[in-house]
């Protein structure tokens, strides 16, 4: 019997091509696409899920005051609570802030020093090495098996000998262990270092409360740990401290000032809620697809059906021999789509910025039961229908299931949803992308033109613990203030070269505490930049009130600072003249001698915040700014003294226009992503309703033949059969229009900027879908009307 | 075999209802060859459908081999038809993705009779009907008689008692007919009992009885020699 229904179910494939074709195609394409992004959604949403304790492991955090955003506290061991059950902290480093040498090569891995808790709070497993003792050897370097890879390629990396080097911290270390990272980590890093006594740094402390212990308990114990805390500057006396669970820490946007170092990536929530809608939509747009191939390929078999029922088939032969044909084509899909799925993966990881490996069997699992629902789901229908069926009616006459119309109408509904919102999608991106942002951004290169030496570096040669204190402090600040001269006078010299300004990027912005000195209710956070007087050429602010920066006027270290508007407003600053600011750190009576007018240097999401700019010299970074292009000549010469200055270093710059288009790297990367997939959504619609035109033609070739007979041309036979077709497709454009203006209206609430909801986003979307479809369609239909009559009549 | 008493049959659309069958009482016996005969909508293939157990009377009784089956739904009555009752229609209803050999196999494989055996009656059947040497090809490979042949085929292959053909020479020339037309009286002259839809006269000629219907009603019966036959 099973032999039976296998042959005839690929007998039927045979006589049934281009349904079948179309079966296949739009189960791999649909369930392809869902795979994909349901592997990725799935991580996202599994983040840091792999260490056992998960539950039970929080960051510390603290606000300095309480207007203030959180940041680090300063207390970083709290092993004396008896709810915690272990206490790790790790150094946590700005961006380009470690190297790694090894055999005269130069690295700038992500690194963590750790002290010799970590394993016990956090579930990273070692593929070589002891978790429990590793740590205490001071001498020992953990990398990871990706990094491994790109320093020793193939080679044992254990045994190696490699030199770390961080702005606090420098040692010699031996390769000891190969660590594992998780794709669903937060924690991303290349190197781990067990701490052997850095005096101070950015401590980063986690906590692992003993089961059973409520958060909210132990936030009040810890309340006020950091206030007038020992040896820390500035005393506080209004901080509070809280714990922060690690599972909340990556979609949280609360603590961007503790995340900006590389080691903490950052999820979006809202992208990820706008992926699984993808997903739906994709899903439900293949269901409806396969739905109406199912229904044409029964309405194409209805008269065997019959000569099988007349035969002695029951119902649920009939039944078995869906459900054959079914499994066959699942079983086609899954092989097709797992072999396509780990082919694209690689690419997809790339181009997401993930590194998903999804175990084969899951991959498999994942597939299959995606195919089973687009399946399932999709025979729901045709499946009903067949049970319905009267088998007298059908001997001679030939009965239609119904239905097809509607399907269409949904899924094209769907298909142009996705193309109008992937359309202003892009349209928004462009828009950021294109946006004056109030200062200058065009060819100002930025690059760190030399690393400044460790200020107080421990130096650990080979097995012997010797730590040695660099007493030749004031060699290296001297050092510090000195080279700067040198560099700016040769920069000077290049003749490609406008203007040379040291300081912080305004895309690289920190937040400081400020408060007026009038303000009572303590210090909040504010964005500070800090840059040299040239600076202000360079970007081009345009001044509102007071004045810029003089390098005649002002000198190192006065309290003197400019405002912007937005900071002028906030602070609720009259007169700027009888206004004066205190930092939390810095101290007291900062004049503001001038107002800058408000400029983008944040993610257009946002409107301009409040600004400090505090004038200083003797930054490592440096801007650029060219004459009228970046000519490559400027760029060699500025490599050779850089050169000059680092022997076996790497010269790494950027430009501050691609800086900006960094920080829509994420939006361009999605908004391809929708597009990608709105595509794939519209040709899974195509196939659907090229089959449908294709079988609903061919039953209606007599028509078309008396039609013809009667003097019908082949333009009106095909202006009839395509009517009947496009009328779907403007009825979906009509529902998908009021809902996809919607759906957009409440996302671009996201953005301080807005692109206009256009009438002629709309308009495209519709035409193009209609040219689609009406391309589909003729293909069908012109076969049908070009047919001489006298064929198609003596074929019935 | 077949016995109605008083069969009506009504079709109901939203406006019109139409009484297909009205009042029928028909007798078959076994062995019986009955041709059943009158003009276009009179109701002859309705009645040949409630016969073969593929739809229900509206109203009456139908007794076949002595059970009321009338009121039988449809798992039921295919049960009853398994095995029982073979088709022959006037456009063949072959399946046109199997061929000759796995169409007149189709019976045997839902009564679930062996591979081995069922090999062994289908060729014999087919070298009986005279196609043995066509058993790979497809339907649209064969003319028009074969195609009935093979649909002949398939339809005693089972070695059913009663053969319900549906004009079964409508589609072919008169040579073909006729040898279509041959084959069912051997089948009939062996002891199965055949009730045909028809047009033809000649055709009807074959028959031992003509039972003829006029909008839903037996109008005629006659009943010929069976010395002539």
């Amino acid at each position: 019997m099973l032999i039976h229904y296998i042959k005839l179910a690929i007998r039927n494939f045979r006589s049934n091509k281009v349904i079948f074709v179309g079966s296949l195609a739009t189960l791999c394409l649909g369930a392809l696409c869902i795979s994909l992004l349901f592997s990725y959604v799935y991580n996202e949403l599994t983040m840091d899920d792999f260490h056992n304790n998960k539950k039970d492991i929080y960051m510390v955090t603290m606000k300095r005051s309480p207007k203030s955003e959180w940041s680090l506290p300063f207390k970083n061991n709290y092993d004396e609570y008896p709810e915690v059950k272990n206490s790790t902290s790790l150094i946590n480093f700005e961006k380009d802030k470690i190297r790694l040498k090894y055999n005269n090569d130069i690295y700038t891995p992500t690194g963590v020093v750790v002290d010799s808790s970590f394993f016990k709070v956090f579930n990273f497993e070692l593929t070589i090495g002891d978790k429990n003792t590793i740590l205490n050897d001071y001498e020992a370097i953990i990398l990871t098996e990706d990094f491994s890879e790109k320093l020793f390629g193939d080679v044992n990396p254990i045994g190696k000998e490699v030199d770390f080097e961080s702005p606090i911290y420098q040692g010699h270390h031996i390769v000891k262990g190969i660590v594992k990272i998780p794709s669903n980590s937060s924690l991303k890093f290349d190197v781990l270092i067990p701490n052997a006594g850095v005096p101070y740094g950015s401590w980063v402390p986690f906590v692992r409360l003993k089961k059973g212990t409520h958060k909210s308990h132990f936030d009040e114990k810890i309340k006020k740990s950091n206030n007038n805390y020992p040896y820390a500057f500035p005393k506080l006396t209004e901080s509070t401290t809280k714990t922060v669970k690690l599972k909340d820490l990556y979609f949280n946007n609360n603590f961007s000032r503790i995340k900006t170092s590389q080691i903490f990536s950052s999820g979006n929530r809202n992208n990820v809620d706008i992926l699984i809608i993808f997903i739906f939509i994709i899903l439900l747009v293949s269901i409806f697809n396969f739905s109406n191939l199912q229904i044409v390929n029964i309405n194409s078999i209805i008269k065997n059906i019959v000569i099988f029922k007349i035969n002695g088939a029951l119902k649920k032969d009939i039944y078995y021999q869906n459900l054959v044909e079914n499994i066959i084509i699942i079983g086609m899909s899954a092989i097709i789509l797992t072999i396509s799925y780990n082919l694209i993966l690689p690419f997809f990881n790339g181009f997401m910025n993930v590194n998903l490996k999804p175990p084969f069997s899951k991959v498999l699992l994942i597939n299959v039961s995606f195919l089973i629902l687009i399946t399932g789901v999709g025979l729901i229908y045709p499946i009903i229908k067949i049970n319905h069926f009267s088998t007298v009616l059908n001997i001679n006459k030939k009965q239609q299931l119904k239905g097809k119309q509607i399907i269409v109408v949904l899924q094209y509904a769907l298909a142009v949803i996705l193309l109008i919102s992937s359309i202003i999608v892009s349209k928004q991106l462009q828009l950021m992308l294109s946006k004056d942002l109030g200062f200058n951004t065009n060819n100002i290169m930025r690059v760190k033109m030399y690393y400044p030496i460790s200020q107080a570096p421990i130096i650990r040669i080979g097995s012997e613990e010797k730590r040695v204190t660099n007493k030749k402090g004031i060699t290296n600040k001297k050092e510090i203030f000195d080279k700067p001269e040198y560099i700016k006078n040769q920069l000077a010299s290049f003749s490609g070269i406008k203007t040379i300004g040291q300081g912080r990027s305004p895309l690289d912005i920190y937040q400081v505490e400020w408060k007026t000195m009038q303000e009572t209710s303590g210090f909040e956070s504010l964005n500070t930049l800090l840059f040299s007087t040239e600076c202000q050429d360079i970007f081009g602010f345009e001044l509102l009130e007071g004045r810029l920066f003089d390098n005649e006027m002002d000198h190192d270290q006065e309290h003197k600072i400019l405002i912007n508007e937005a900071a002028k407003k906030h602070l609720g600053i009259e007169d700027i003249s009888m206004t004066t600011l205190e930092n939390i750190s810095w101290g007291k009576g900062f004049k503001i001698i001038g107002v800058v007018k408000d400029f983008n240097y944040e993610h257009l999401a946002s409107k301009p915040k409040p600004l400090i700019i505090y004038r200083t010299r003797g930054s490592s970074n440096y801007f650029i700014l060219f004459h009228n292009n970046q000519n490559q000549e400027t760029i060699t010469q500025i490599h050779e003294l850089f050169n000059e200055l680092n022997p076996n270093q790497a010269f790494n710059y950027t430009f501050l226009s691609d800086d900006i288009a960094t920080l829509y790297k994420k939006e361009k990367r999605l908004s391809t992503i929708y597009m990608v997939f709105t595509i794939i959504a519209l040709v899974i619609s195509a196939i659907g309703l090229f089959t449908i035109a294709l079988y609903d033609t061919q039953r209606r070739v007599k028509e078309v033949g008396v039609r013809k007979v009667n003097g019908a041309t082949i333009h009106e036979i095909m202006f009839m059969l395509n009517k009947d077709f496009l009328k779907w497709v403007i009825i979906a454009f009509l529902i998908a229009c009021p809902v996809a203006y919607y759906a957009m209206h409440k996302w671009l609430e996201n953005f301080a900027y807005k692109t206009a909801l256009s009438w002629w986003v709309f308009a495209l979307a519709g035409v193009f879908t209609m040219v689609i479809a009406l391309l589909t369609v003729s293909w069908q239909t012109y076969k049908a009307a070009a047919q001489n009559p006298v064929k198609s009549l003596r074929d019935e | 075999m077949i016995k109605t008493e008083n069969l009506s049959k009504i079709f109901r659309t939203e406006e019109v209802e139409t009484k297909a069958l009205n009042n029928v009482n028909l007798h078959v016996k076994e062995g019986e060859f009955v041709a059943i005969m009158g003009p276009s909508g009179c109701g002859k293939s309705t009645l040949l459908n409630i016969i073969g157990l593929l739809d229900n009377p509206s109203e009456g009784a139908y007794m076949f081999n002595g059970k009321e089956v009338g009121k039988y739904k449809e798992g039921s009555r295919t049960q009853e038809r398994k095995g029982n009752i073979g088709f022959v229609f006037q456009s063949f209803n072959l399946i046109d993705e199997l061929t000759v050999f796995e169409n007149v196999e189709l019976p045997l494989i839902y009564l679930k009779i062996k591979a081995s055996e069922r090999k062994r009656l289908v060729n014999e059947v087919l070298e009986r009907m005279n196609i043995g040497h066509r058993t790979k090809h497809f339907p649209q490979q064969l003319s028009g008689g074969q195609q009935q042949r093979v649909a002949i085929a398939r339809a005693v292959v089972a070695n059913p008692k009663l053969i319900l053909a549906d004009e079964p020479t409508g589609n072919l020339d008169s040579k073909n007919g006729m040898e279509v037309m041959d084959l069912l009286t051997e089948l009939n002259r062996q002891g199965t009992t055949i009730v045909m839809v028809t047009h033809s006269d000649r055709d009807a000629n074959y028959a031992h009885r003509i039972v003829n219907l006029f909008d839903g009603k037996i109008v005629t019966e006659s009943r010929k020699d069976p010395a002539l036959v």
